[in-house]
């Protein structure tokens, strides 16, 4: 059995899966050789990891069941209710808003201090990062201009997201390179311009 | 007699308080059939269909805070809604009944309105913050950007595109070109016929997708937090990649043996058939499932 085999059977092997004899061969060669060991450990650990990881969802089997209640028609009417805040609800909302746009800011602000590469994904994040923190920084100008649920929803918005450039980047960091972690870390930081763009449409059209 | 039994008596012998002044709406001007129509309501709802007149026609009723109505334009550009004082909060609702040429090319503004849209042919742009959208008919294109409210798409067309942040997505019916994406709910799809083009996306939501492809077809699915869940015909020819960081994949679509592990940890790539459409499925700590559909 050569590393390559190994490495193809190292999923079934860690989920436990393997038949008996290709197991016993998968560990025939690991007592054998140290890099399939240390990969193997690797796995391992990355799966402990993302395991370890909190799970925001977590869905029935079938995801079609649970479709109606969340097409049950919405609360009456909401009149947005903007301008300055004055109801601490209101002011609460706004500083929680103060804090995701100071995350925002901070994050690819120290991204941007960072020293670039000339690889496209740090090109890429770079390009992000500048154009998050014009956008945040538009934002938290004028907090009180979207209204106190706009800004509740916005804020939470932009924690998953962050929470999820922070995670992805962890895992980069791990596994430098991997381009299906580049691809995702860059979809996150698109999601997070195009919500606080679609935050400032939103504070025009309820202005 | 008890304090609070004298209250209540008091009370229900008050008149009772009067409704908000109210403004009737019924009015019409002419549009060509595929006029460009500008509507604008805050609150309330919207209920449009098309019709095959040369015409628009708007009914309903606008409470006196929620503003005042307006209408006008030309035949072929024209704009009509309800519009508050400027820097004044609405404090009421606005019903509005519209019908639109068939072909019509409609730009909704709202901000809270529920939005009940049933189109045949012509196309639509909506933007809203928190409205619940429901479009249904036939439609060349749709798009729909809201925060936090829910989309539904129940319509056969050409092309969809659709942005919420926290407001579930559902799409029935047939659209070639579907482009949804959410960051934090759901991405519900599924497709009545073979689609071209579906894009899917959300940072913690989950994605299921009931549907086919045609032959050089794409689905790419994507989430940070959440599952996939795909239902295919099992006969569909498609070069697969997966991708799942946390979970793994459940397969229940192809041979266990014929899923070869892709260059990366947690990668999974296989081909199923003539391998001409493609299936590009990531998620980082949600689990992937493959499941079987079966025609009825």
């Amino acid at each position: 059995m050569t590393c390559q085999d190994v490495d193809l059977q190292l999923d079934a092997y860690i989920d436990g899966t393997l038949a008996p004899g290709e197991r016993a061969a998968v560990d025939a060669h690991l007592t054998q050789c140290a890099a399939c060991r240390e990969a193997l450990e690797k796995m391992r650990r990355l799966l402990l990891d993302s395991r370890a990881l909190p799970q925001s969802i977590t869905p029935a089997r079938d995801l079609w069941a649970g479709i109606a209640p969340r097409l049950a028609p919405p609360e009456p009417a909401r009149v947005p209710g903007w301008r300055a805040p004055s109801s601490p609800i209101g002011l609460a909302a706004a500083a929680i808003l103060l804090l995701a746009l100071g995350g925002a800011i901070g994050a690819t602000l120290s991204h941007r201090l960072r020293p670039a590469t000339d690889t496209g994904f740090t090109a890429a994040r770079a390009r992000y990062a500048a154009a998050t923190a014009t956008l945040a920084e538009q934002l938290a100008a004028d907090p009180a201009l979207l209204a106190v649920t706009t800004r509740s929803v916005i804020a939470q918005d932009l924690g998953i997201l962050d929470a999820a450039i922070r995670e992805a980047g962890t895992a980069l960091a791990a596994d430098p390179g991997n381009a299906a972690l580049e691809l995702m870390l860059l979809a996150r930081e698109q999601q997070r311009i195009d919500l606080l763009e679609r935050a400032l449409r939103a504070g025009r059209q309820e202005s | 007699m008890r304090p609070l039994a004298v209250l209540l008596l008091f009370a229900a012998l008050l008149p009772p308080p009067p409704l908000p002044a109210q403004e009737a709406i019924d009015a019409g001007i002419p549009a060509s059939a595929t006029a460009a129509i500008r509507i604008w309501s805050l609150t309330g709802s919207i209920r449009l269909t098309t019709w095959a007149r040369d015409s628009v026609s708007v009914r309903g009723r606008v409470d006196a805070s929620a503003g005042h109505f307006f209408l006008g334009g030309t035949r072929e550009a024209l704009k009509f809604g309800v519009e508050s004082a400027a820097g004044v909060s609405p404090g009421g609702t606005a019903d509005l009944e519209i019908r639109v040429p068939a072909g019509a090319r409609l730009w909704i503004t709202s901000a809270a309105a529920e939005l009940d849209l049933t189109l045949d042919g012509g196309s639509a742009t909506i933007v809203t913050v928190g409205s619940r959208v429901r479009v249904a008919g036939r439609a060349h294109d749709v798009s729909v950007e809201t925060l936090d409210g829910n989309v539904e798409l129940a319509f056969d067309g050409d092309e969809a595109r659709v942005r919420t942040a926290s407001g579930t997505v559902v799409v029935r019916g047939i659209i070639q070109q579907l482009d949804a994406a959410t960051v934090s709910a759901a991405l519900l799809i599924g497709m009545e016929g073979k689609v071209r083009s579906v894009q899917l996306q959300t940072t913690s939501g989950e994605i299921a997708f009931k549907g086919d492809l045609v032959p050089d077809g794409v689905l790419h699915a994507e989430t940070h937090g959440g599952e996939i869940e795909l239902r295919m015909p099992p006969h569909l020819g498609a070069r697969w990649h997966l991708v799942s960081f946390g979970a793994g994949i459940v397969n229940q679509l192809v041979r266990a043996d014929a899923v070869k592990a892709g260059p990366a940890k947690g990668e999974w790539h296989f081909t199923t058939g003539d391998g001409r459409a493609t299936v590009d499925v990531r998620t980082f700590k949600g689990s992937v499932s493959l499941i079987p559909r079966f025609e009825p």
